[in-house]
């Protein structure tokens, strides 16, 4: 197989450079195309020509999929020209990891043939009744003579229409509860149209080219076959499988903060106030310095995350709600500032950065599309005392592949992820030892702010009564669980830092205290300014990096 | 790993300690749980058995998965379930 690198090199080739009008998959084309609720024509073309859907499957069967942060750092050339031209294709992920965990031999290679000749899949669990709650989905699945028979509504499903196979899930058991669930794999040419009515496309206010559909079934008959995995283990699949996908999504969008920046960026270098370029301005210097450390930190946490998935698969129950509630609220907060850089442009459907609105309305759905930010903090809650409590008994270093551009990960093993933890968390049990380490001068300070701030949380942990962890748990309490989200993020900031070649950006005490600044603003959103040095070296590297050519964030790798 | 006023290998030790221990759990609940009674019924949520399911783990010293709760979802069939785990690792572990 053709190394990472070398993919996505190959990748930004056949998309070409975004910027340049004439580029049938540029912003200018993808703009177009989001006023016509669409994606660019001749960018799917592309991706087709890529063989796209090959980095969904696993190696073993066929596909590029061996490391998860590889696939992500890939999607962010897609991401980054349109962020609907990402999910749309990304999207099939959620039906393949369910596939790829409890799918039978059969069904994990027919759904690996499809993806490999550019077909879609398409994941049918949604129904908007219910929301994330969904053991409480309705559609039905009952025994018939011979197999199964179907009925319900799943709405608000991307790709419905035109997917050559769906991942179903559906209520096969009479009591409540998640072993009443079941999930099943079927290919498009089994829904009868005489039993299957699709819905009108759902309309949406960003990633407008992502076509979200639904169906009304009604006494579709099935074989029992087409089970994935063992009947009632639906959720169970789901909770493991969508570990994968709550990272690996959200960590594809940080592309999208990365244009929204070159964008703000490319403005303001060129635009002139009270005679001299308005990035000269310090609020805007502030705004842009600020934004590049928010980027920095989201793909530290992503890449710790996707990593630890595959080299400490126990974790994945925590890491996951913890990448999608952290880096999903730091890239809406991110769009929205530097909105107000942009200014009036911000507000144009034309010119040459007609591409930023488009932005803006693109990163709404990271909040709540798979699982909403607020879900995610109910996960993590009832793990948090195991987590406090472990993690203050047993510190340890986190391991070294974790961070650094070198790193050798174990295969990514699907079946043996679990639904919980048992406080077991590498990423929260480095905080008792990060101090040991060698640390710049600059750093330590705020460094020992964060080790403080977990120990506080540890103990405001213990006191935590189990009926305060339910779905119903107070504001306040809550807050620890989204406490718990930045000290992760700290932690693998400190751990890029340390695993960063000598000489690299990542190695200096620039962004690092720009980070755990960032970080500490998080929970205490007044004064907390960028350590003097910071702001001049964040704003040097992101220039250079713009005059290069290169991505903004860990693996500032040549961008078209 | 905690050690025990009970065995936690016989069923019936096990179940009293976890009748009282789901109790915590339980929004509302007046009367002793019925230990021949679905969780469930007590209001129970997914969420809350991630919770219990950990804290069981944690005073164990046994991996308890959420779904051994689902799979055995009153507290006499957990008993039942998680003595016999309990019993398969050697007296030394």
């Amino acid at each position: 197989m053709i190394g990472i690198g070398s993919r996505t090199d190959h990748l930004e080739k056949l998309l070409g450079d975004p910027w340049d009008a004439g580029n049938p998959a540029g912003f200018g084309a993808a703009v177009a195309a989001d006023e016509r609720e669409e994606t660019a024509a001749a960018a799917e073309a592309a991706l087709d020509d890529f063989g796209l859907h090959a980095e969904f499957v696993p190696t073993a069967l066929g596909g590029r999929l061996d490391r998860v942060d590889h696939m992500v750092e890939l999607m962010r050339s897609v991401y980054r020209r349109d962020p609907a031209l990402g999910l749309g294709r990304s999207g099939q992920l959620l039906a393949a990891v369910n596939v790829w965990t409890a799918g039978s031999p059969e069904q994990r290679a027919a759904a690996a043939a499809l993806l490999l000749d550019n077909r879609r899949i398409a994941c049918a669990f949604h129904e908007l009744a219910h929301g994330n709650d969904i053991a409480a989905n309705t559609f039905a699945a009952r025994h018939v003579e011979g197999g199964l028979r179907l009925s319900g509504r799943k709405e608000s499903i991307a790709n419905l229409d035109r997917a050559d196979a769906l991942v179903v899930l559906a209520r096969t058991g009479e009591h409540d509860g998640p072993r009443s669930r079941s999930q099943l794999f079927l290919t498009a040419d089994r829904l009868d149209p005489a039993r299957v009515r699709h819905l009108p496309r759902f309309r949406s206010v960003g990633m407008r080219g992502v076509r979200l559909g639904g169906m009304e079934v009604d006494g579709l008959d099935v074989p029992a076959g087409a089970l994935l995995g063992t009947e009632g283990s639906g959720v169970d699949t789901a909770a493991r499988a969508f570990q994968v996908t709550r990272m690996a999504l959200p960590a594809m969008t940080t592309a999208l903060l990365d244009t929204a920046l070159r964008v703000t960026l490319h403005h303001t270098r060129r635009r002139m106030l009270y005679g001299r370029e308005a990035v000269a301005i310090p609020v805007v210097r502030t705004v842009l310095a600020e934004t590049f450390a928010d980027l920095l930190v989201c793909e530290a946490l992503s890449q710790a995350a996707t990593r630890a998935l595959q080299l400490r698969p126990e974790s994945g129950s925590v890491h996951a709600p913890a990448v999608k509630y952290l880096v999903a609220g730091v890239l809406t907060e991110a769009l929205e500032r530097l909105s107000t850089v942009m200014g009036s442009e911000f507000y144009r459907r034309d010119g040459e950065h007609a591409v930023f609105q488009k932005l803006a309305r693109d990163v709404k759905p990271v909040a709540f599309g798979h699982i909403a930010r607020a879900a995610c903090l109910s996960a993590l809650l009832p793990q948090l005392p195991g987590l406090l409590r472990r993690s203050a008994r047993e510190p340890a270093p986190a391991p070294d592949s974790l961070f650094g551009a070198e790193a050798v990960l174990p295969a990514l093993d699907l079946p043996a992820l679990r639904l919980a933890s048992g406080g077991r968390d590498c990423l929260a049990a480095s905080l008792g030892t990060v101090l040991d380490d060698e640390l710049p001068a600059a750093v330590r300070p705020l460094a020992e702010e964060h080790v403080r701030a977990f120990a506080a949380l540890a103990g405001a942990g213990a006191s935590l009564r189990p009926r305060q962890l339910a779905i119903d748990a107070e504001v306040p309490v809550r807050r620890l669980a989204a406490r718990y989200t930045v000290a992760l993020a700290a932690a693998a900031c400190l751990g890029v830092h340390r695993m960063a070649a000598d000489g690299d950006f990542l190695a200096g005490p620039h962004w690092l205290a720009a980070a755990l600044t960032r970080l500490a603003a998080l929970e205490r959103p007044s004064g907390a300014q960028l350590p003097a040095g910071a702001e001049d070296a964040l704003i040097a590297e992101l220039t250079d990096r713009d005059d290069r050519g290169l991505s903004f964030g860990l693996d500032a790798r040549p961008y078209l | 790993m905690t050690t025990f006023a009970f065995d936690p290998t016989v069923p019936a030790q096990l179940q009293s300690w976890l009748t009282d221990r789901v109790a915590e759990y339980l929004p509302d609940v007046t009367e002793p749980v019925d230990p021949h009674r679905q969780l469930g019924e007590y209001g129970l949520d997914s969420i809350a058995v991630v919770a219990f399911a950990a804290d069981v783990e944690d005073q164990l010293g046994t991996v308890v998965d959420p779904t051994a709760i689902w799979d055995y979802p009153t507290i006499a069939q957990l008993a039942e379930f998680l003595a016999a785990e309990l019993g398969e690792r050697s007296p030394a572990a």
